[in-house]
Formats: structure tokens, C-alpha cells, sequence
């Protein structure tokens, strides 16, 4: 059966919860059915551990139904850097190896154990992400092949964010700022390419600590100056309504009505959403 | 702006035009396929309901039964008759044709290996000297006179007969 006939159910996993949403199909607001299971944070020597274990008894539970299952990965799971073009570079082989190169730079050893993806279409700096391998084997070890459930996609929060809401930012210069609970991420854009990406742990759940945090991370942005208003897609009830803090004004992502009406209640179901 | 593509799966987004594009000419060739198949069926049809009635016409003009040795006489006759080399043989009766003779009838008889022909000759004498030269053929032996009738009501009193020869050939 094609994977466009099955159904979609999308799946955020954070290190203290995981979501479950399932868009109903056939009108362009579907009612999304959801539900959340909370998980032990510490369970592991890795964050991820717990949302496994917590996604395990799921995925057994959906293994006999006809569907496709895309899980998205909180930013807690994900590290980001922008790899600058290189000429000496040839094949993709090479520039996923220079991206792997500068992943270790920063985080240095423990970056072996981490897979790697490069963007392939970005113009000039081009965003990489690095996750866990470890992770990524659970999961795939949740969906086994031989059941009917089908996983199709793993992807990164800043991933499926930006690609659902990529239409709303500003073609000269955007800012999407990703906030979950203890942790932010602002990816900025200038002319349709990556400027900067900072992802940061901490509690950021008004709109100062936002701004804190963006005040910060403009530190080390070495270009030109910021966009002001910042697209941000947060937890409600702050991340709601158009806000401002220092010289940053944050304005909601407007979300079609049905799922709105899902991610205004829970933000691990807002998380999954964004790989509708 | 594209789309970002950092999937850990498989990347099946950066490959989805190209699967669309896929897809639309495999259904392209499909339906190009199922035209070529229905046709195929139809000749096919048309084939077996021709098929059909020419075994019907076939079975109403066939001989209802043939006993082995009859249908080995018959093949046997039809080897004979392939075998006479029946233009050199012509070809030898005309030659020892005169003014004075006409061929009227020429009447093979291949299972029996002979030839009877019938002529008209001006005189008896014509007529005597024709069957002589027809036994000196090389492909006939054995050349006489079976009948002969004086056509009394012509004026010229012409003589009608008829001659046999056996043909000589190897069995």
C-alpha cells in the first residue's frame, strides 16, 4: 500500500514527554486527535532514554494499524551548526565529512557516536544537524520491520518548524525562535540564507527570557544586524499572543484552525504538528 | 526559500519530485501497455474466431473416413505422376508428328505407365509409318496400333486410329 494512502501520525519526543497527534484527513483543517505520555527525564545516562522508553509500548500498540509515522525530535536531542561552502569540496561524501569535521571541532569525541546530515539545498552556509545514533536506532527498533506501522520520517523540530512555516518568515531578513519546555532555539535568516543557529538549555518561558536569550546569541552572530521581530513558535498561553521584550517584538505562528485548536492545549502535540 | 532537508530517514522528500515524476511516466508507460494489450487480445479474438471456421469448413469437406492402403494408393499415384517427366514426353510425341499426321487426343495413363493418343493420318500408309517412328522415341517402347477407322465421308478418306506405348522409364 503506498505511503500516501496510510495515515499519519506524528510523534514528538522531548525529554519529558511524548505526543501522539493524529490528523484526521480528507479537508484542509482536520481534526487532530492527540494525546501526550509523560516520561522520566533521568531514566537513562542519555536524555533520550526515557522518551524511548516511553515510545515503546506506543509503537506496539499502533504496530497493527495501516500508517505512516514521522517522529519529531525536540531540540534537547539535536545539535545544529552552519557549515560555510568550501570550492575543494566535490562530492556530497566530502562535505558530509567537513560537516562532521566541524561538529567534532565544537563538541569534539563524543560527535563520533552522533549521525550526521547535511542540508543540500541551502545557498551559502549550509545547516547541519547531528543526533545521537543510539537514538536513532531505538527508534528504528520501535518500528520493526514486519508490523504494519511504517516509520517514514525522523526529523528535527527546527526542521519540520521551518519547513511549515517558511511561507510566513520574510524573504530579507527572518528569525524563527523554537521554544519547548527548558530549552530555545533561533535560527536566523538573510536573504534566503542561513545566518545563524544558537540552540540554548534554560527556562524560557516569558517573552524577557526570550529576549535574554536572543540578546546573547546576537553576541556571537558576527554578521549584520538582526531582524527585529522574531516568528516564534512557543508553548501556550505566552506563545499566543504578539509580544515584545527589548528591542524584540515576537509574533505568534498562525497555525490552521484544527490544529491550533491541538497545539494550543498541549506543546508536545504543537511540536508534532509542525511535520503536518 | 527550499525546504529543509535534515530527515534521518530515508530522503524521500528531497526525492519526491523525482518520484512524482517517476510515477507519471510508469503510468504513462502502463497505459501505454494496457492500450497495447487490449489490442493484442482483440487480434487474438479475431484470430481464433477465424481459426474456428476454417476448422468447420475444413471438417465438412474432408473425406469421412480413408482406409491406410487406399490412402497409400493414392499417394503412390500421386508419386507416379510426379515422377513422368511429362513435358520431354509431349514434347516427344509432337516431334514425330508429319503433314500427313494430326494429334487429335493425348490420354496418359500413369498408374499403368502408358499412353494412348489418338490422330488422324491423310493415308494407311502415313498412319503405319507414324506408329513406327512413335515406337522409335526414346521415352516410349512398345508403340502398336490399337484401332484404326477409314473416314469414308470425307472426300480424302483420312484414317482415325489410335496407338498406345508404354513409357520408358525407370521404376
Amino acid at each position: 500500500m503506498s505511503l500516501l494512502l496510510r495515515e499519519r501520525v506524528l510523534i514528538a519526543l522531548a525529554p519529558g514527554a511524548i505526543a501522539i497527534a493524529r490528523p484526521g484527513r480528507g479537508s484542509r483543517a482536520p481534526e487532530v486527535r492527540y494525546r501526550t505520555v509523560h516520561c522520566d527525564a533521568a531514566a537513562g545516562p542519555d536524555p533520550w532514554r526515557g522518551a524511548v522508553a516511553a515510545l515503546a509500548p506506543v509503537a506496539e500498540s499502533l504496530r497493527d494499524e495501516r500508517i505512516a509515522v514521522t517522529v519529531v525530535l525536540s531540540n534537547h536531542f539535536v545539535r545544529y551548526t552552519l557549515v560555510s561552502p568550501d570550492a575543494n569540496l566535490d562530492t556530497e561524501a566530502e562535505e558530509l565529512a567537513y560537516a562532521r569535521y566541524c561538529f567534532a571541532r565544537i563538541h569534539g569525541e563524543r560527535s563520533k557516536a552522533w549521525q550526521v546530515r547535511l542540508d543540500p539545498r541551502s545557498a551559502g552556509a549550509r545547516l547541519a544537524s547531528a543526533v545521537d545514533d543510539g537514538l536513532l536506532r531505538a527508534l528504528r527498533d520501535c518500528f520493526r520491520p514486519g508490523g504494519r506501522a511504517r516509520l517514514v520520517s525522523i526529523q528535527p523540530y527546527l526542521m519540520a518548524a521551518y519547513n511549515r512555516w517558511r511561507r510566513q518568515l520574510p524573504a530579507s531578513a527572518a528569525a524563527l525562535l523554537l521554544v519547548e519546555p527548558g530549552r530555545a532555539c533561533i535560527a536566523r535568516l538573510r536573504r534566503g540564507r542561513w545566518s545563524a543557529v544558537h540552540s540554548a538549555k534554560g527556562n524560557f518561558s516569558s517573552a524577557p527570557e526570550w529576549a535574554q536569550f536572543l540578546d546573547r546569541e546576537q553576541q556571537l552572530d558576527t554578521g549584520d544586524g538582526a531582524p527585529s521581530e522574531v516568528l516564534v513558535h512557543a508553548p501556550p498561553p505566552t506563545g499566543l499572543q504578539p509580544s515584545a521584550a527589548g528591542n524584540w517584538r515576537f509574533k505568534p505562528i498562525a497555525e490552521p484552525a484544527a490544529a491550533g485548536s491541538a497545539s494550543r492545549q498541549d506543546p508536545y502535540c504543537a511540536m508534532a504538528m509542525c511535520a503536518l | 526559500m527550499p525546504r529543509l532537508e535534515l530527515d534521518y530517514m530515508a530522503a524521500a522528500q528531497r526525492l519526491r519530485w523525482q518520484g512524482v515524476a517517476l510515477l507519471a511516466v510508469a503510468l504513462a508507460v502502463a497505459g501505454i501497455l494496457v492500450a497495447h494489450y487490449r489490442a493484442i487480445q482483440a487480434e487474438r479474438v479475431a484470430l481464433s474466431a477465424r481459426l474456428e471456421l476454417l476448422d468447420a469448413g475444413y471438417a465438412i469437406g474432408r473425406p469421412a473416413a480413408v482406409k491406410p492402403e487406399q490412402e497409400e494408393r493414392v499417394v503412390e499415384t500421386v508419386l507416379h505422376q510426379l515422377t513422368v517427366p511429362w513435358p520431354q514426353m509431349i514434347e516427344s510425341i509432337e516431334a514425330t508428328a508429319s503433314n500427313e499426321v494430326v494429334l487429335l487426343q493425348l490420354q496418359p495413363e500413369p498408374e499403368r505407365r502408358i499412353v494412348r493418343l489418338t490422330a488422324e493420318a491423310g493415308s494407311p500408309e502415313a498412319m503405319l509409318d507414324y506408329v513406327r517412328r512413335l515406337g522409335e522415341s526414346k521415352l516410349l517402347d512398345g508403340a502398336h496400333l490399337v484401332s484404326h477407322q477409314i473416314r469414308r465421308e470425307d472426300a480424302v478418306h483420312p484414317v482415325q486410329f489410335v496407338a498406345q506405348a508404354s513409357l520408358r522409364i525407370a521404376r
